[in-house]
C-alpha cells in the first residue's frame, strides 16, 4: 500500500506541474538589521532580547566558576542543592563546592534543576541553540523545572543564519545532523486560557542564562 | 489642475458613475457629487447608459450575469478623461476587477475598453484631493463627524486621508472609530444572505459609533451607510447618517439616511 | 474528522446567541490583534521577508516532487523512515500499523491539525489506543469531547470558568477546594497531570510546521514544551505532516520563522523551535529509538494543479482568523471542520468537497482584512470568489439567487428599461415608507430586517432629478 501510494503521489505531483513555467528559488534572504549586528552591539542585543522574553541573564568570569556560582545562586533562589548536568560540564571541579550534588546525564521528572551548554545562539531574538548528543542530552532542556544554560559569547551569531551554518559544519564533520536542535527563547509559556499569557507551561518554568567570555568546550571538537 | 474662471485651458471631462445604490436610494448624494466635481473645475457628463458595474453578480460568482450587467458601461464611459465614482467598492470593481471580468469573454474590444476604464477610474474624494487638488470643499459644518472607511475604499482604493482632510477643511470635528478598519458587515448580498452575522457586525460598528458620541456618521459608501444607518435606527440612535458627498457639497436638504421625513416636502420632521 | 459544515446556518444561529463565546472571542481578538501589529511594526523588513517567503513557496510548489524526494533521502540517511499516504484512510492505517509494529499501547500527542483532519484520535481509540493530548488547549478540548476551534489556540472558544468546570469533572482525584480561578492555577494543574505521562508513552505523535529537504528535518514551532517532551521521552516519534509543509533549506526556514510567530501571536520567535532529524544516535543519552514521518496528501496534490493552488502557501499562522470579523462573531466551530476562519473557508471546501461546505465561501463580506494580514499574501477573497464561481457553474447556488441575478443583470444591461423600472419602484417604496423613512420589514429582506431597519429610497431615481435640474438651469 505504501509503495503504491508513493507512486501515486509522485504521479499527481508531476502532473500538476506539467506545462507550468517553474519559478526560480529567490536565494538566501538578507537578514534584517536586527539580525546583522556585530561586536558589543550583538551581545547587548542578545542579552536585551533574552531578558525581554523572561529569561534571566548573568555572566560567569569563567566556566571554571560554574560550580561555585551555582552553589550561591541555588541558595539565593531557595532551590535544592542538587542539579543534573550535561556531560560537557562534567570535567569541572564539582567536588570543590562541598554543597551542590550533581548527577550527569539525561534529566528525569525528579530533577528540579538542570544545567547544560548551548551550541550556538541568535542575538536577533535572544535565542539559544541546543543540540542533542553525548555531551548535551535534550531532556535537560525540557524536563527540569529550572533550566540553566551556559553560553559562550563567542558562540553568539547575529541571527539564525550563523546557527544554520554551524549546523552545516556539524553535519559535514560528523556525517549527520544532531538528532534534535532546540532553539530556546525564554521559559515555557502558554496563552491557551483566555489568551492570557502564563509563564511555565509544560517545559521549564525558569530559564537562567550564564554568559562566559572564553570559548566553549565545543570548540575543541569542532 | 483646477482652472480659474476665464482660463482658456481645456477642462477635464469626468464621467460620473452614480452607482446603482445611489441611483435607487439617494439620488441627492449623486447630485452632490456632481456639484462637487463641477466646483472643482471638471466638465461632468453623466452617461445615460449606466446602471450597474456588475459587482453583485461578480462577487456572487455569476460571471455571465456580471458581464451582461457591466457591458453597457463599457461604451457609456468610453470617451471621458476620468470615471469618478462616489463609492469605493464600485470604483474598486471598475479599477481592479473589470479587466478580469472580461478576460475570458473572448471579446477583445471589450477587454480593451475594460482596461482603459480601469486605468481612469477614481473614487470621488480621492479624485477631488489627489487629482483636482481641492483643498477646501464648498460645504461648511461644525459637526462632530465619525468617519467610516469602507473596506474597498481602504484596501482597494487607498482612500482614507483624503475625505478626512476635506471634512476637516469644511470645519468638522472628525473622530476615528476604535475599530476603524473593521468591516461594518454590509458586503453586498452577504447582508441579506447571512443576515445574522451581518447584523451582528453592524451592531458592533453601531456600538463603536455611539461610543464616540458623534453628531454624524459619514462615509463614501452607500451600502455601508444603509447598513449602519439601519442598525443605528433599530437601536434608536440619534446619530445622523449621510454620504460624504452631501456634507462636502453642503446642501444637505435631504433627511439623513434612515431618518424620519415629511412625505410632502421630503424634509426632516421639525 | 467528520464535517458539520452543512449545518453552518444552524451553528451560526446558535453561536450568535452564545454570550460566553462572544466574551471568549473578544478576549482572543483584543489580545492578538495589537500584538501582531506591534510585532510587524517592530520589523522594518517585514514586507521584504514576506515577498521572499512567497517566492520560496511558489518555487517549492513548482518542485514538490524534487524536494519531497530529497527530504525522504535525508530522513532515511538519518536512520528514520518515511511513509507516503495518498488519502486519509491510508494515513490512519499507516499510523495504526506503526503503533502495532512497535507494540504501542500508550501515546502522547503534540498539537497537530492534520491529525485532527484525519480523525486520528477516534480511529486509534477504536483500536484500543487512545492518544493523550498534551498541548494545553488540546488537552482541554479532549476532556470535553470537542474539536479545536482555532488552529493554534484550540480552546479559544472557552472562558476560564468553563475550563475550570472541565478540570473539576475530569480531575476528580484532586482536592475539591483547590484554587482554580486563574489561568495560572489551571495551567499548573494541567502541567502536574501530564508530567509523568510523557515518559510512560510508547509513542509520541507530533505534527510539523515545516519539513526541510536539505537535512531531512521536521520542525515544530511551540511555546509550551509539551511537543518536545512528547517527542523526546517516548520510545517512538511519529511525525504526521501534509505534503505542502516541505521547504528547501534551513535558511528558507529562517525566513518563515521570522514571519510565523509575529503573524500568529506577536512574538518575534516562539519559545521553542525544534528540528528533529531522525532517531537517537549512538551515544545519545535520550531521544526516541525510532523516527517515522507520515506524509499525507489527502487533497493537496489536487489543489496544486487547480485554482486553489495559492492556498498551499499557507503557513498556518492564524492571522486571518484573528482579524476576521466573521470569525470573531461566530467562533471556529460553526465552520464545521478543523480549519476555520478565512483559510478554512477555502481549505475546507477544497479538501472535503464544495458540496459538503456550500456556505463557507459565501459567508464573507470580502472585507479583505485577511489578505492584508496574511504573511503569504494569499488572496483569500479571490479564492473564495473562485469557489463561488465554481458553485455557480455547478449549479450549486439557490434557484432564488440564480433568478434574482438573472433578472438584475437583464435589467442592468438595458439602461433605459432599468431607469424606468427602478424609477417607478423606488417611487412606490418611498411612498410606502411615508414619514418613518424606514421599513421594518420587506419581502425577501428578512435577513436584513431581523436586526436592522431598511432605509427608504428617496424615490424616482437619479436621472429624474438630473434631468429636472438641467431643465432648471437651461
Amino acid at each position: 500500500m505504501a509503495a503504491s501510494d508513493r507512486t501515486l503521489i509522485f504521479d499527481r505531483l508531476r502532473k500538476a506541474g506539467e506545462g507550468r513555467i517553474k519559478a526560480p528559488h529567490p536565494g538566501r534572504a538578507t537578514p534584517p538589521k536586527m539580525g546583522s549586528l556585530s561586536g558589543k552591539k550583538k551581545i547587548d542585543r542578545f542579552v536585551e532580547q533574552a531578558s525581554q522574553q523572561y529569561a534571566t541573564v548573568d555572566t560567569l568570569s569563567s566556566l571554571d566558576d560554574l560550580p561555585r556560582y551555582l552553589t550561591k545562586w541555588l541558595r539565593r533562589q531557595n532551590l535544592p542543592q542538587e542539579v543534573v548536568i550535561a556531560p560537557i560540564l562534567e570535567h569541572l571541579d564539582w567536588q570543590d563546592t562541598k554543597s551542590v550534588t550533581t548527577r550527569t546525564g539525561a534529566a528525569t521528572t525528579a530533577d528540579m534543576v538542570g544545567v547544560s551548554m548551548a551550541y550556538g545562539a541568535a542575538a536577533e531574538t535572544g535565542t539559544v541553540m541546543m543540540i542533542s548528543g553525548e555531551q548535551t542530552p535534550t531532556t535537560l532542556n525540557f524536563v527540569p523545572d529550572v533550566e540553566i544554560i551556559v553560553l559562550s559569547k563567542k558562540d553568539i551569531s547575529a541571527g539564525m543564519e550563523g546557527c544554520w551554518d554551524q549546523l552545516r559544519a556539524y553535519k559535514d564533520k560528523t556525517g549527520q545532523m544532531p538528532r534534535a536542535v532546540n532553539y530556546i527563547t525564554g521559559p515555557s509559556r502558554t496563552a491557551d486560557v483566555e489568551a492570557t499569557m502564563v509563564l511555565g507551561a509544560h517545559g521549564p518554568r525558569r530559564l537562567h542564562l550564564l554568559l562566559i567570555d572564553e570559548a566553549s568546550p565545543w570548540r575543541k571538537n569542532r | 489642475m483646477t482652472t480659474s474662471s476665464g482660463s482658456s485651458q481645456k477642462k477635464v471631462t469626468v464621467g460620473l458613475f452614480v452607482t446603482c445604490l445611489i441611483d435607487a436610494m439617494r439620488p441627492s448624494a449623486g447630485m452632490a457629487a456632481l456639484r462637487l466635481l463641477e466646483t472643482a473645475g471638471c466638465e461632468v457628463v453623466v452617461p445615460k447608459d449606466q446602471s450597474c458595474c456588475g459587482q453583485p453578480a461578480w462577487n456572487s460568482g455569476d460571471i455571465n450575469s456580471a458581464r451582461k450587467a457591466a457591458t453597457p458601461f463599457l461604451d457609456a464611459f468610453d470617451t471621458c478623461d476620468y470615471v469618478v465614482v462616489p463609492s469605493g467598492s464600485c470604483a474598486g470593481m471598475l479599477a481592479h476587477h473589470l479587466v478580469d471580468l472580461f478576460d475570458g469573454s473572448g471579446d477583445t474590444h471589450a477587454q480593451k475598453q475594460a482596461s482603459s476604464i480601469a486605468a481612469k477610474t477614481h473614487e470621488l474624494t480621492s479624485f477631488l484631493v489627489d487629482v483636482m487638488g481641492m483643498k477646501t470643499p464648498p460645504g461648511k459644518t461644525g459637526a462632530r463627524i465619525a468617519y467610516h472607511d469602507s473596506c474597498s475604499s481602504l484596501r482597494e482604493m487607498q482612500v482614507s486621508a483624503q475625505p478626512r482632510a476635506l471634512l476637516k477643511a469644511a470645519g468638522a470635528d472628525v473622530v476615528d472609530l476604535d475599530k476603524a478598519d473593521t468591516c461594518c458587515g454590509f458586503g453586498g448580498t452577504f447582508s441579506v444572505k447571512y443576515g445574522d452575522i451581518s447584523g451582528t457586525m453592524s451592531d458592533d460598528k453601531a456600538a463603536d459609533i455611539e461610543g464616540k458620541d458623534p453628531d454624524m456618521l459619514v462615509a463614501g459608501e452607500m451600502g455601508c451607510l444603509m447598513n449602519i444607518a439601519g442598525r443605528l435606527s433599530r437601536r434608536g440612535s440619534s446619530v445622523e447618517v449621510r454620504h460624504v458627498a452631501e456634507v462636502l457639497d453642503g446642501v444637505m436638504e435631504a433627511p439623513p439616511i434612515a431618518g424620519p421625513r415629511n412625505t410632502a416636502s421630503g424634509r426632516p420632521e421639525e | 474528522m467528520e464535517t458539520t459544515s452543512e449545518r453552518f446556518r444552524e451553528s451560526v444561529a446558535a453561536a450568535i446567541r452564545d454570550d460566553e463565546l462572544k466574551g471568549a472571542m473578544s478576549k482572543l481578538t483584543s489580545a492578538l490583534r495589537p500584538k501582531r501589529a506591534s510585532a510587524v511594526a517592530g520589523l522594518p523588513e517585514f514586507d521584504q521577508l514576506r515577498d521572499h517567503g512567497i517566492a520560496i513557496k511558489m518555487h517549492t510548489l513548482d518542485h514538490m516532487d524534487t524536494y519531497l524526494a530529497r527530504f525522504e533521502d535525508n530522513v532515511i540517511a538519518n536512520g528514520g523512515h518515511v511513509h507516503w499516504c495518498a488519502d486519509e484512510a491510508s494515513a490512519r492505517q499507516t499510523i495504526l500499523d506503526l503503533c502495532r509494529q512497535h507494540n504501542v499501547r500508550t501515546v502522547t500527542k503534540g498539537k497537530s491539525m492534520v491529525t485532527e483532519e484525519l480523525g486520528l484520535n477516534a480511529f486509534l481509540d477504536s483500536h484500543g489506543i487512545l492518544p493523550l493530548e498534551t498541548d494545553l488547549g488540546e488537552y482541554i478540548i479532549q476532556l470535553r469531547g470537542e474539536h479545536p476551534s482555532h488552529i493554534i489556540a484550540p480552546a479559544t472558544h472557552l472562558q476560564r470558568e468553563q475550563i475550570a468546570d472541565t478540570f473539576r469533572k475530569s480531575h476528580a482525584h484532586l482536592d475539591a477546594d483547590r484554587a482554580m480561578d486563574t489561568a495560572e492555577s489551571l495551567t499548573e494543574e494541567a502541567r502536574q497531570e501530564l508530567r509523568e505521562k510523557y515518559g510512560a508513552a510508547d509513542a509520541g505523535i507530533t505534527g510539523a510546521n515545516f519539513m526541510i529537504a536539505e537535512t531531512g528535518s521536521t520542525i515544530i514551532v511551540t511555546n509550551e514544551g509539551n511537543g518536545d517532551l512528547t517527542q523526546t521521552l517516548a520510545k517512538v516519534h511519529i511525525v504526521v505532516a501534509s505534503l505542502e509543509k516541505i521547504i528547501p533549506t534551513m535558511d528558507d526556514a529562517g525566513v518563515f520563522l521570522r514571519l510565523l510567530a509575529r503573524s500568529a501571536t506577536g512574538q518575534d520567535m516562539s519559545v521553542y523551535t525544534t528540528l528533529s532529524s531522525g532517531p537517537r544516535r549512538a551515544g545519545d543519552l535520550d531521544g526516541p529509538d525510532a523516527f517515522h514521518v507520515v506524509l499525507v496528501d489527502n487533497g493537496r496534490s489536487a489543489m496544486l494543479g487547480g485554482s486553489e493552488r495559492e492556498m498551499l502557501r499557507c503557513i498556518r499562522c492564524s492571522a486571518c482568523l484573528n482579524h476576521c470579523p466573521v470569525y470573531a462573531s461566530i467562533g471556529g466551530h460553526a465552520y464545521g471542520w478543523v480549519y476555520s476562519g478565512p483559510m478554512g473557508k477555502v481549505l475546507t471546501p477544497s479538501l472535503t468537497g464544495l458540496d459538503k461546505a456550500k456556505d463557507l465561501p459565501n459567508a464573507s463580506s470580502f472585507c479583505g482584512k485577511c489578505q492584508e494580514v496574511c504573511p503569504m499574501r494569499i488572496p483569500l477573497p479571490k479564492l473564495m470568489r473562485n469557489l463561488r464561481v465554481k458553485q455557480t457553474e455547478m449549479k450549486m447556488t439557490s434557484w432564488r439567487q440564480r433568478i434574482l441575478l438573472f433578472l438584475w443583470s437583464s435589467l442592468a444591461s438595458r439602461p433605459a428599461l432599468y431607469r424606468f423600472v427602478t424609477g417607478a419602484m423606488t417611487k412606490i417604496l418611498a411612498g410606502l415608507a411615508g414619514r418613518k423613512g424606514v421599513f421594518r420589514w420587506l419581502p425577501l429582506t428578512g435577513g436584513w430586517t431581523k436586526m436592522r431597519d431598511l432605509p427608504a429610497p428617496e424615490g424616482g431615481g437619479f436621472f429624474a432629478r438630473y434631468d429636472a435640474s438641467r431643465k432648471e438651469n437651461n
